[in-house]
């Protein structure tokens, strides 16, 4: 893969994505604002899904047992994966028991992590997307670019391109209707004749043994409930005590997401198809899925982002998100929270790299509904990098410099007085910052110039109101 | 489980309790957001229980004391197609009787669910127009239909045909989700082994964020519900 910085700069430079990326993130944020009309009962969700959430590192190894004792009372088989491979491993093992070749798959963030879909096809099994985003990457050979809108960095007309090249169809650029009845077409096959439907879990209530998986579309309950055999996979972080929580869990979920007050689709699954049931699938596999969340959860600095519901809210509201999409970042999990999590989940020293892509403005720790204090997260995360590193003696002598200017009102006058003199101002900017921008021009008052001949003015007229 | 597994739950369970120990010595505290409280909201009046529905997109059909011959044609009223259709009902007494009434009216068929998805799997897919369901519990402030799957109503009954008929006149309202989670959950988990929460037909956005109905599910929901239920007098 071409290093961050590359990466960023091709994103900046495709006029097309930024404005597909624009257009998506106003989209969303204004969808969100809008559908929290009553501030008062957010926040009371909000303690709610907060408490529960945080409490979780701490109880994970009970909750993760009384979800595996619960499930298997259920008749659901739980396997334990320490990491991909493993789960890679056991997924296999389940399909080639049954002689599976063809998979279809509901959206699943934790399938991505673990590249299942290449794993499947090297070993001869044919795995199709349905959810409409992801199959849409799917056939571009490409991997999802938001966690929740996994193609919202195309546009209608590259979309219809695809399935007139891909799927052998006369798609119409400027009919969503159609494009939408080409893929509902052509993966209602894939749904019959799939052998294994997979999905992702949101939540899994570790009480009851209840699966809970949010969606709109309908494919997350085809790819439950018609294949033979379900395999949910999920991260050991979205087990939860019971479903007590889930209506506020619901309520930040979709709102945070979508700006949806419900998604079309919520769908508890607590087992298979019972002995007089006439379908479902005959057995329900859970992969439970750790992948370097444990040593998330054993760093007290981390531990927080194990409350996160994967809403995505952090990214929508990042300005850099905004600006380089996601397949910038190169990781499953991009914006705020993949910054955080990936050099613990994906590995990798690069990872680190994606902490430089932030501005410490905050918006993504004001959006998180289950209060993720994210951008003092990647301040402590950047602190031990830095203090990792050997020391930059320049860049030191520049702070040093910059705090003694500002904790004296004499130097803080001198300096303003000096960066007025032509020419001298132009030398203390870097000649790499330089080189592709104009260096500012200092203004011809300085601020507190400007603030003292106002209050004169203001004194001296008596007619003057201030409004 | 196999071996593998078994060691990866041992590792997983050893670093999680070591972790859960170390954190529980250093308990970190949660920096909640800054409470704005705010007196009176104009914006959250909740919509009567029709209204939320129709925001959905549901269509609803309200009956008060019609007989069921005279429920179903309003249905099919609804519907509103002039080719033949082609309906799949679930088992039991009201739903055989459903079947009979259904038979006479013009141009519709009905079939039952009683064989093993795996023999009804292709006509499932190919042939029917229309699924029908009941259902016991609708929440009014997200407009949602709890549809309950059993031996009787199968899953794919109300997922797989392109219009879903849900007869819900006989359901108990309650208020919004927490109520319900509160007072019935526990029950319907015990009985039935996957829950449905419907809110709207399906859907997507997935295309440069324009709406679409009928992504996989069903394009048209229609909801029979009684007048007492909603209440507008």
């Amino acid at each position: 893969m071409t290093p961050f910085n590359e990466r960023i700069i091709e994103a900046l430079e495709t006029p097309e994505l930024r404005s597909n990326l624009r257009g998506a993130m106003d989209f969303l944020r204004s969808k969100r604002s809008l559908s929290i009309e009553d501030y008062a009962l957010w926040q009371q969700h909000q303690d709610i899904a907060t408490d529960v959430r945080h409490a979780l590192p701490q109880q994970l190894p009970e909750l993760l047992e009384q979800l595996e004792q619960s499930c298997t009372r259920n008749g659901i088989e739980v396997h334990w994966a320490a990491d991909a491979s493993d789960a890679r491993k056991i997924f296999l093992q389940i399909a080639q028991a049954t002689n599976a070749t063809r998979v279809i798959k509901g959206k699943s963030m934790a399938s991505e992590e673990i590249e299942l879909n290449t794993h499947l096809e090297q070993h001869g099994i044919e795995s199709t997307e349905s959810d409409m985003g992801e199959f849409i990457v799917q056939l571009a050979n490409e991997k999802p670019s938001h966690i929740i809108m996994p193609a919202l960095h195309k546009n209608q007309e590259q979309i219809a391109e695809l399935f007139n090249q891909k799927l052998n169809e006369k798609a119409d650029a400027s009919d969503v209707d159609q494009l939408i009845g080409i893929g509902r077409k052509v993966l209602r096959e894939k749904f019959k004749q799939a052998d294994i439907g997979v999905s992702g879990v949101n939540f899994a209530a570790a009480k009851s043994g209840t699966l809970c998986l949010v969606e709109n579309e309908g494919n997350g309950r085809l790819s439950t409930s018609v294949p033979n055999c379900h395999i949910a996979i999920m991260g050991i972080d979205k087990v939860i005590p019971d479903l007590s929580s889930l209506p506020s869990l619901l309520y930040l979920l979709t709102r945070s997401a979508t700006g949806q007050e419900i998604t079309s689709y919520v769908n508890l699954i607590s087992g298979p198809r019972k002995p007089d049931e006439l379908d479902g699938p005959k057995s329900v596999h859970l992969i439970i899925l750790d992948n370097g969340r444990s040593s998330i959860a054993s760093d007290p600095a981390l531990a927080a982002t194990l409350a996160c519901i994967r809403c995505g809210a952090c990214m929508n509201h990042c300005p850099v998100y905004t600006k380089i999409g996601g397949h910038a970042y190169g990781t499953t999990y991009p914006g705020p929270i993949g910054q955080v999590i990936s050099p613990q989940l994906d590995g990798g020293e690069e990872h680190n790299e994606l902490l430089n892509a932030c501005s410490l403005n905050g918006a993504c720790g004001e959006a998180c509904p289950v209060n993720i204090e994210l951008p003092d997260m990647i301040r402590e995360l950047r602190n031990q990098r830095s203090a990792a590193q050997p020391n930059h003696t320049g860049e030191k002598m520049v702070w040093h410099a910059w705090r003694a200017i500002h904790q004296s009102p004499r130097l803080y006058q001198l300096t303003s007085l000096m960066m007025r003199i032509p020419g001298l101002s132009s030398l203390l900017f870097p000649r790499r910052w330089t080189k592709g921008r104009t260096s500012p021009t200092p203004a011809n008052n300085t601020l507190h110039a400007l603030i003292k001949a106002k209050t004169n003015h203001d004194n001296r007229d008596p007619q003057h109101e201030h409004k | 489980m196999n071996t593998n597994s078994q060691n990866a739950r041992e590792k997983i369970l050893e670093r999680l309790r070591l972790a859960s120990r170390a954190a529980a010595r250093k308990k970190p505290d949660i920096q909640k957001k800054e409470r704005i409280s705010i007196q009176d909201n104009p914006l959250s009046k909740p919509l009567s229980l029709r209204d939320q529905l129709q925001k959905n997109r549901f269509e609803v059909i309200v009956v008060r004391n019609e007989t069921l011959p005279q429920i179903l044609s309003a249905i099919v009223e609804e519907i509103d197609e002039s080719r033949p259709l082609s309906w799949l009902l679930g088992n039991g007494a009201v739903n055989n009787s459903i079947v009979d009434h259904l038979q006479k009216i013009d141009r519709q068929t009905a079939h039952q669910f009683d064989q093993p998805f795996e023999t009804l799997k292709d006509s499932i897919f190919n042939d029917i127009d229309i699924g029908l369901t009941h259902c016991e519990s609708v929440i009014k402030n997200t407009g949602t239909l709890v549809i309950q799957p059993s031996a009787d109503e199968p899953r794919t009954l109300s997922l797989i045909p392109p219009i879903h008929v849900i007869i819900a006149n006989k359901a108990v309202v309650f208020d919004s989700l927490d109520g319900y989670f509160a007072q019935e959950i526990e029950l319907s988990l015990i009985e039935h082994s996957n829950l449905i929460f419907v809110s709207s037909p399906s859907k997507t956005a997935d295309i440069q964020q324009k709406l679409a109905y009928g992504a996989h599910g069903p394009k048209r929901v229609i909801v029979v519900l009684s007048d007492q239920q909603l209440n507008e007098e």
